[in-house]
C-alpha cells in the first residue's frame, strides 16, 4: 500500500482545513503500515531487541497500579492487605522498568541507535530516562512514613546544592505528590509516546555491518542487514 | 499460638531475607555503594550478555525468502 493511497484527493479537502493538513501531515510522515507494522526486519530476532517493549510493558504495569493506589490512598496502600499487595506492584515494576531500561540503553548504545537519521529516537529515549529519575523519586517522598521522610530530608540538601530547592522542594509534600502522580508521569508517557512513533517511522536500526570476509553469515550473502523479514 | 499461613510464610521469607540490620556497603577509596545497588548492577550486565549470547527462538529465521 503506498503513501498516495491514504491521501483523499486535493479536490475532496476543504481549502483551509488545518485538521485536513494535520492528517494529510500525519499519514504522509507516518503511513498505517509503518505505524502498525506485521513484520520485522529478521535481525529484529534478538533478545536484546526485547527490552524496549519490556520497558512499555513496565511502564503500563506503572501506570495502572499507580492510578488504584492514587485512587484508594495512603491508608489503603499502609494498613491493607490488598493495599500493601498494590503498593509492592508498584515498587517492583518501578524497579523493573529502570533494570529493563538500563538494558535497553546499553544495547542501543553499543549499535549506535542514532544512526540512519534515528537521532530524534536517541535523544527522547534518553530524556526519558532521565525524566524516569525524579518520577521515581517523587515516588519516594510521596509514601507517607518514615522513609520518605528520611529521603526527602537528605534529597533536599542535594536540590537546595543545585539551586533549584525553591522550586522543587522536596519537603513539600503537596508539591511532591502533584509532581508523582501528574505531571512527571504525564511527561514520561508523552516522551515515550514520541519515543515509540519516531521507531515506527524510522524503523528498527539494524546492527553494524560484518565485513563478508570474517563473518560465514557474510560469505552466504545472509548478513544480518539483508532487509528480509519475519513475521512479528 | 500456632500462627498463620501467612505469618508462616512472611516468617520463612524474614529467615532468607534478614533486613534487619545496617546496609551493607562495600567501599574502596573513594567508591561507595551499597551491596544490594552492586548486585543489582551485576544482574543487569549478566542479563544484558545473556540477551546477546542466547539465541532467539527463530520463526522462520534462516529461511531464505
Amino acid at each position: 500500500m503506498s503513501v498516495s493511497e491514504h491521501e483523499p484527493p486535493a479536490a475532496e479537502r476543504e481549502p483551509g482545513s488545518w485538521s485536513g493538513a494535520v492528517r494529510e501531515w500525519a499519514v504522509r510522515t507516518l503511513p498505517p503500515e509503518k505505524a502498525l507494522p506485521d513484520k520485522q526486519p529478521s535481525y529484529v530476532a534478538s533478545w536484546i531487541y526485547v527490552f524496549g517493549v519490556l520497558s512499555l510493558s513496565s511502564l503500563a504495569v506503572i501506570i495502572l497500579s499507580g492510578t488504584i493506589l492514587a485512587l484508594k490512598g495512603p491508608g489503603w496502600w499502609h494498613f491493607t492487605g490488598i493495599g500493601h499487595f498494590f503498593n509492592s506492584i508498584h515498587l517492583w515494576s518501578v524497579e523493573l522498568f529502570f533494570f529493563v531500561m538500563v538494558i535497553h540503553l546499553w544495547g542501543k548504545y553499543f549499535m549506535a541507535a542514532w544512526r540512519g537519521g534515528r537521532k530524534g529516537v536517541w535523544i527522547t529515549g534518553a530524556v526519558t530516562f532521565l525524566v524516569a529519575i525524579p518520577c521515581a523519586l517523587t515516588g519516594y517522598v510521596s509514601q507517607q512514613n518514615f522513609d520518605a521522610q528520611w529521603i526527602s530530608t537528605q534529597a533536599k540538601d542535594a536540590m537546595n546544592a543545585a539551586g533549584i530547592g525553591s522550586f522543587f522542594n522536596l519537603l513539600n509534600f503537596g508539591q511532591m505528590y502533584s509532581y508523582h502522580i501528574l505531571l512527571l508521569p504525564a511527561a514520561v508517557v508523552a516522551i515515550v509516546a514520541g519515543h515509540v512513533l519516531l521507531v515506527r517511522k524510522h524503523g528498527v536500526v539494524p546492527p553494524f555491518e560484518v565485513p563478508a570476509a570474517t563473518s560465514p553469515a557474510g560469505r552466504e550473502g545472509s548478513g544480518p542487514s539483508d532487509g528480509r523479514k519475519v513475521s512479528s | 499460638m500456632v500462627p498463620s499461613a501467612a505469618a508462616r510464610t512472611v516468617l520463612a521469607m524474614a529467615a532468607i531475607f534478614n533486613l534487619n540490620h545496617h546496609a551493607s556497603y562495600a567501599h574502596w577509596h573513594f567508591f561507595q555503594m551499597s551491596v544490594s545497588n552492586i548486585i543489582v548492577i551485576v544482574l543487569m550486565v549478566i542479563v544484558f550478555w545473556a540477551a546477546i549470547l542466547i539465541k532467539f527462538p527463530s520463526h522462520g529465521i534462516g529461511r531464505k525468502s
